[in-house]
């Protein structure tokens, strides 16, 4: 009897930890692939306020972890990107007040507000997202030293110097290359922007 | 400001801060104008946009094969018909009947040096190295570009191409009567005629379709078609090695596999270091968590901090992965498991106990410093934790 009883009390206890791991599980998964959508966005906020890629990165991981475990609070009825974007402005406001006393310069709060409205509206967002979309498409047209030139600058991150110097030519050539490049491909992509409203 | 000094600019962001004087500029420039501010959004968005693309298809092997070879088919063509109108004049009045040739694969680099062989008559693994790209062109007139850093190994037979890891883009020829196919990590792609591109690493496989169909088996998918225009992804399939080169598999979506998990070992901060691997017995039954994290920087103070917290409430902290360790711009996908009462090993610095009862696992990012503030006991490991057995 005892045993059949501690066998009852160990299945209903198996049930609620099963509930309670699947609900975390979903919990998870909704997390990651909120972040993953808004990520990119958020990361290009906190760029462009703080103008340095190492610094946004970190802010970006601080702003994923304070969203964790801020999730529960998450009202999925509002927009998850202006959510994201509130959290990465607190970060980046954090992050100034550290470097105060820093002579280095930093954004005046109109500007940061602006960027993170700007940052926060969907409609900018998803126009981002299938300009993304449609660069991907436009680079497998950039071919020869264009290419190699934005793979040097934009993948492997080189120096001007060391790129101009392993591809044989002056730095102003280089510059001009990388100028072309990037209109070329923003040509492109108001093309296929046009071609896949 | 221009664009293109904005796109400058972004660029420089990318690359480092800007320098005081850069910085200043642009505030004097942007001074709370909407329309400014945006610009300047809208070159940053556009630099994170571009560096993301041109990582994913830095590989990809841009199709000027092609366009090169038809510029010399005039060349080719008149030099054809010289031949044809020179050769009654030295030939020979009965030509020996030309030698059968044998049935090679042709290899033509396309870019970057290439020092290995030319044809493959049989079968060979090739490495091919980092900023490197080959087309491989079987007697059929398949061909396959492989863009290093790849291994894979290509053969006459069946399969054609065994990706052991790296990018490959396959245009295949019809095959009447017969499949194609690809081996990959666990599993093979199966041609159905077709354009498509794999790439496979340790912590992911791809397959991307451009056209016709492929049908890929994999223990991750199962047996599953995959049309033109539509891809497939895996992250966690195959294995990696740790520091102590253990084979510590990270386990795919759905896999009902025992965990097994290995937590990399890595430096925090200057000469103070915390390990810990952590493992379930492979007679429990498990449920896994994925926590994909993908690595975008490879700075020193970037944690990935695993807790624990215990039924009474305790929280402990079970060990970190340092993203400096990790490659960038990859999926790292972790895997934990919550069935609880878990017997949980613990290795790594003073600290060991099992028997625990882990109620929940938590992860957070955090950076290393913030770890001497955690309270963790943190020493030099005296020996590399003990190897947990492949699966």
């Amino acid at each position: 009897m005892v045993t059949e009883t501690w066998r009852a009390h160990r299945l209903v206890i198996s049930l609620a930890m099963a509930r309670i791991q699947w609900q975390m599980i979903t919990v998870v998964e909704d997390f990651s692939q909120r972040w993953l959508d808004v990520n990119r966005q958020v990361l290009a906020f906190l760029l462009a306020t703080t103008r340095d890629r190492v610094v946004a990165e970190d802010l970006l991981q601080e702003t994923a972890v304070a969203l964790l475990k801020a999730d529960e609070r998450y009202d999925p009825t509002q927009s998850f990107l202006g959510w994201a974007i509130g959290f990465a402005k607190q970060e980046a406001r954090r992050w100034w007040r550290t470097r105060a006393t820093s002579r280095q310069t930093h954004l005046g709060e109109d500007t940061c507000e602006q960027l993170a409205v700007l940052a926060s509206d969907e409609a900018w967002a998803d126009t981002q997202d299938r300009k993304a979309a449609a660069l991907r498409a436009c680079l497998t047209e950039l071919h020869g030293r264009a290419r190699q030139v934005i793979t040097g600058h934009y993948v492997e991150e080189l120096e001007q110097e060391a790129i101009a110097a392993r591809l044989g030519m002056a730095i102003s050539h280089l510059r001009v290359v990388l100028h072309r490049a990037r209109q070329l491909l923003r040509s492109c992509i108001e093309r296929r922007l046009e071609q896949f409203p | 400001m221009t664009n293109e000094e904005l796109d400058q600019l972004a660029l420089r962001c990318l690359c480092g801060p800007l320098d005081q004087a850069e910085s200043e500029a642009l505030d004097a420039w942007l001074a709370g104008d909407a329309a400014r501010t945006e610009q300047w959004l809208s070159a940053v968005a556009f630099a994170v946009a571009l560096r993301d693309a041109a990582t994913d298809t830095a590989l990809a092997l841009p199709p000027r094969q092609r366009r090169r070879a038809w510029r010399w088919v005039p060349i080719a063509l008149a030099a054809a018909a010289c031949l044809t109108i020179l050769t009654p004049w030295f030939a020979p009045s009965s030509p020996p009947s030309p030698e059968p040739q044998a049935p090679v694969i042709a290899i033509a680099p396309t870019t970057g040096l290439w020092r290995g062989p030319l044809t493959v008559a049989d079968a060979e693994d090739l490495v091919i190295p980092s900023g490197t790209e080959i087309v491989a062109s079987w007697p059929d007139g398949t061909q396959v570009h492989l863009s290093g850093p790849t291994q894979a190994r290509l053969a006459l037979a069946q399969p054609s191409v065994t990706l052991q890891a790296g990018r490959v883009r396959a245009l295949v020829a019809p095959q009447p009567g017969t499949d194609w196919t690809m081996a990959v990590p666990d599993g093979e792609v199966v041609v159905l005629g077709t354009i498509f591109t794999v790439e496979s690493d340790a912590q992911h496989l791809a397959v991307e379709v451009e056209e016709g169909a492929v049908e890929l088996r994999h223990p991750a998918s199962g047996t599953k078609t995959i049309t033109a225009g539509s891809s497939w992804r895996a992250r966690g399939a195959g294995w990696r090695p740790d520091r102590y080169g253990n084979r510590a598999r990270l386990i795919p979506v759905g896999d009902g596999d025992p965990v097994t998990l290995m937590i990399y070992q890595q430096p925090s901060t200057g000469d103070r270091y915390a390990s810990a691997s952590l493992s379930w017995s492979p007679a429990d039954d498990a449920t896994v968590i994925l926590v994909p994290v993908r690595v975008r920087s490879a700075t020193a103070n970037t944690l990935l901090v695993i807790d624990a917290e215990e039924a009474d409430g305790d929280v402990w902290w079970l060990g970190e992965v340092s993203a400096a360790s990790l490659p960038i711009d990859t999926w790292v996908v972790l895997a934990f498991s919550l069935q609880a009462p878990r017997k949980i090993q613990y290795h790594g610095g003073d600290a060991q106990w099992d028997q625990t009862t882990v109620r929940r696992l938590a992860f957070s990012i955090v950076a290393a410093d913030a770890v001497a503030e955690m309270g963790v006991p943190i020493s030099a490991p005296t020996a590399p934790p003990e190897a947990i057995p492949a699966q």
